[in-house]
């Protein structure tokens, strides 16, 4: 696919007629987006820090248990008594009982301060599982303060660092709606394909397939299938089935639009000629009506992630998903279902603005996708 | 008109039949079922009699014979009204949806009405005034309106009044009137507690529809009918609402049975168990979380029959305004 510089471009371009590949065109477009091009970047962000490289960013490890059981946030200080100090650091934390509630809870302690250091080195792990290391984007320095803790967003009800575990259980979450999605296209987009390019009998079972899982809620009938699953299976044979289950319930949408757009690509004259030259069914299918479908692929797929991601959320947050000791962003919401906790532990919430801040990009992106991969269209 | 209203309902009777079935493999699923735990619980608590117990209980339930059989039993009583009894609550079914029955209908209504009263005037407003402050900033919410689940807000709402207000937002009855006869004063009460639940779970729904009226009102305004409308020097009024609008509401008809329905069906049940309120969404999530499978394959069922209806009413009431629509 080439074709000249369109107007827009042809500055840019020393006013010299070239041709330019589709992509660039749709890189071209999407790059003037700002608010498409600040979606990717989150996006980006947020699979490179939760997926990738959680280990780095958060002080703990998702497993460091402390004595300090639902501790409230502490907040990163600048000033000490009126002075102001180059060190951020944060004060101590100290036990007290509220004999009325019976019920223990943490107060600042400001007797005691613990500076908080960049690149600390504290407890070993292995980066995305292959590089071993010990240094942590920020924490307090174990030789410094043996007995030192930062816990920026509090701690959960073992005593374990939010911040860390939000990032750690992003890694989950994040995955769920990938992998969950890649399966859908497998799906979708196959038999799609295949319904749009057979016709008759094909067609007509793939469509009243795809008719009969759209007339099932999806949330409804995710929450039905995924309390089947057996609860003494490994953790994670839970979460590919939980994965299995989101694919097999969303491809239909998907297939549809396949069908319909290869519908309309089977008349054209590049499928003829393909045809013509010998290709058989499967090379036709895969190799030029796929390809043709690929941009729509791309930009439903990217607004159907956030719904794989909320999937997974509210399953286990209802306690019919993902259980500890996995970690994702649904189990850190299935500690705060009461309203005890949220009443006495609210900040286990601030997993919330994250979940949507990842939607958002999601959303962001897919938006700008939509316009830009239609170069040739609008403007 | 009568043929295709027979065709319409016969194939939804059809589609219905399958989810039944669907329903039932669900309810057969999981291995664990209640009855073996109920067995090891009993025996835990030393119960001699246990065996016997759920021995009776599983020929009561026709837990021994095979699965088709059993579905078609199941299916018959259900075609009845006897929708099987739910084991943790020891109550039928029945009573326990029809309890909740109403007031997840009252609740639907509301959030559905608030969606339309909200988005088709905001949508009109943002189509008339394309790229105006006003329309950018309906833009702007819609969009993250989009992005916001409504189980999530309700989340942090309850923070909110946790934390800072004590108001009671649990449930739908405030204390003195919950199992108080109804009064028009009940009825006052309920509407009091309705609509914040019903605004929460419609958020999506409304956030959607602003952005499709919108979408759907440009392409019709840029027609030559409203050219020609405009042209025979009608008011600007009476084209846009008399000309555009009822064209552009037609796919927002589907829309409403085929994608607002569902939508504010579960998002509702979501945002209910946060709030807890008496629906039957909640109840839903207790019984998989419990493994009460009878009460959640019926309500499950049951779901998908009201979108079912809500699909088939959207077809009916299209073909109904649209004369366009042929419906060999």
């Amino acid at each position: 696919m080439s074709t000249a510089v369109p107007e827009p471009f042809a500055e840019e371009q020393n006013t010299k007629e070239i041709s330019q590949n589709y992509w660039v065109l749709v890189w071209w477009r999407f790059r003037q987006n700002k608010l498409a091009m600040f979606g990717g970047f989150l996006i980006i962000a947020y699979y490179f820090v939760c997926a990738l490289t959680a280990e780095f960013w958060s002080p703990y490890l998702v497993d460091t248990v402390s004595d300090y059981l639902e501790a409230p946030p502490q907040r990163l200080q600048f000033r000490h008594e009126g002075r102001f100090q180059a060190r951020p650091f944060v004060y101590g934390l100290k036990e007290e009982v509220d004999m009325q509630l019976r019920k223990r809870f943490f107060v600042v302690d400001e007797s005691v301060r613990y500076p908080i250091h960049l690149f600390v080195r504290a407890e070993e792990y292995r980066l995305a599982g292959l590089i071993p290391s010990n240094i942590h984007l920020f924490g307090v320095d174990p030789e410094e303060s043996p007995d030192g803790y930062v816990y920026l967003f509090g701690t959960d009800r073992l005593g374990r660092d939010l911040f860390t575990r939000i990032i750690y259980g992003g890694r989950l979450s994040l995955l769920i709606g990938l992998i969950g999605q890649f399966l859908t296209i497998t799906f979708g987009a196959t038999l799609g394909v295949i319904s749009g390019w057979y016709g008759r009998l094909v067609d007509l079972v793939v469509q009243r397939v795809t008719e009969f899982l759209s007339a099932f809620p999806d949330i409804p009938l995710f929450m039905a299938l995924a309390a089947a699953i057996p609860p003494e299976w490994s953790p994670i044979a839970v979460y590919f089935m939980l994965t299995i289950i989101l694919a097999c319930v969303r491809w239909g949408g998907l297939a549809r639009q396949v069908r319909g757009l290869v519908l309309s690509l089977r008349e054209r004259e590049y499928v003829l000629a393909a045809q013509s030259f010998g290709s058989n069914d499967w090379r036709v299918m895969f190799r030029h009506l796929i390809p043709g479908a690929t941009s729509h692929i791309i930009v439903i797929s990217t607004l159907a992630i956030p719904g794989m991601i909320l999937a997974e959320t509210a399953l286990s947050w209802l306690g019919l998903g993902l259980r500890p000791p996995l970690t994702s962003w649904g189990v850190l919401l299935y500690e705060v279902s009461g309203i005890r906790a949220i009443q006495f532990s609210p900040w286990m919430l601030i997993t919330i603005p994250v979940i949507i801040g990842a939607i958002w990009g999601f959303n962001m992106l897919g938006d700008g996708l939509r316009d830009a991969l239609d170069p040739y269209g609008g403007q | 008109m009568l043929s295709y209203i027979i065709r319409r309902v016969g194939y939804s009777v059809v589609m219905l039949v399958l989810v039944s079935f669907v329903g039932f493999v669900i309810i057969e699923l999981p291995p664990g079922d209640f009855l073996t735990q109920l067995l090891t619980e009993l025996e835990g608590r030393g119960d001699r009699s246990a065996e016997d117990r759920v021995t009776e209980l599983r020929l009561r339930y026709g837990l021994d014979i095979p699965l088709l059989p059993r579905y078609v039993k199941w299916a018959t009583n259900f075609v009845r009204g006897d929708f099987g009894e739910s084991f943790a609550l020891e109550r039928p079914v029945r009573e326990v949806i029809a309890q909740r029955f109403w007031l997840t209908c009252a609740l639907a209504v509301a959030s559905i009405l608030l969606v339309w009263i909200v988005a088709i005037p905001i949508g009109v407003f943002s189509a008339t005034n394309q790229y105006s402050i006003g329309d950018q900033i309906f833009t702007t919410i819609s969009f993250i309106g989009l992005g916001v689940p409504g189980f999530l807000l309700a989340l942090l709402l309850l923070f909110y009044v946790v934390q800072f207000t004590d108001v009671d937002i649990l449930g739908l009855f405030s204390r003195e009137y919950r199992d108080a006869p109804w009064s028009f004063a009940k009825f006052v009460d309920l509407l009091k507690h309705l609509w914040l639940p019903a605004l929460i779970g419609s958020i999506t729904g409304t956030a959607g529809l602003i952005r499709i009226m919108r979408g759907n009102l440009l392409d019709t305004l840029g027609q030559p009918f409203v050219e020609s409308a405009r042209a025979r020097g009608l008011k600007s009024r009476t084209v846009t609402w008399k000309h555009a609008v009822r064209m552009a509401i037609n796919p927002l008809i589907v829309i409403l049975g085929s994608e607002a329905l569902p939508g504010i069906i579960v998002g509702n049940a979501l945002v209910a168990t946060v709030l807890n309120l008496p629906t039957i969404g909640p109840e839903f999530v207790r019984a998989l979380q419990r493994q009460d499978m009878y009460l959640a394959g019926t309500t499950l069922v049951f779901f998908t029959l009201i979108l079912l209806v809500g699909n088939l009413l959207a077809d009916l009431a299209l073909a109904w305004l649209d004369p366009r629509i042929r419906l060999e």
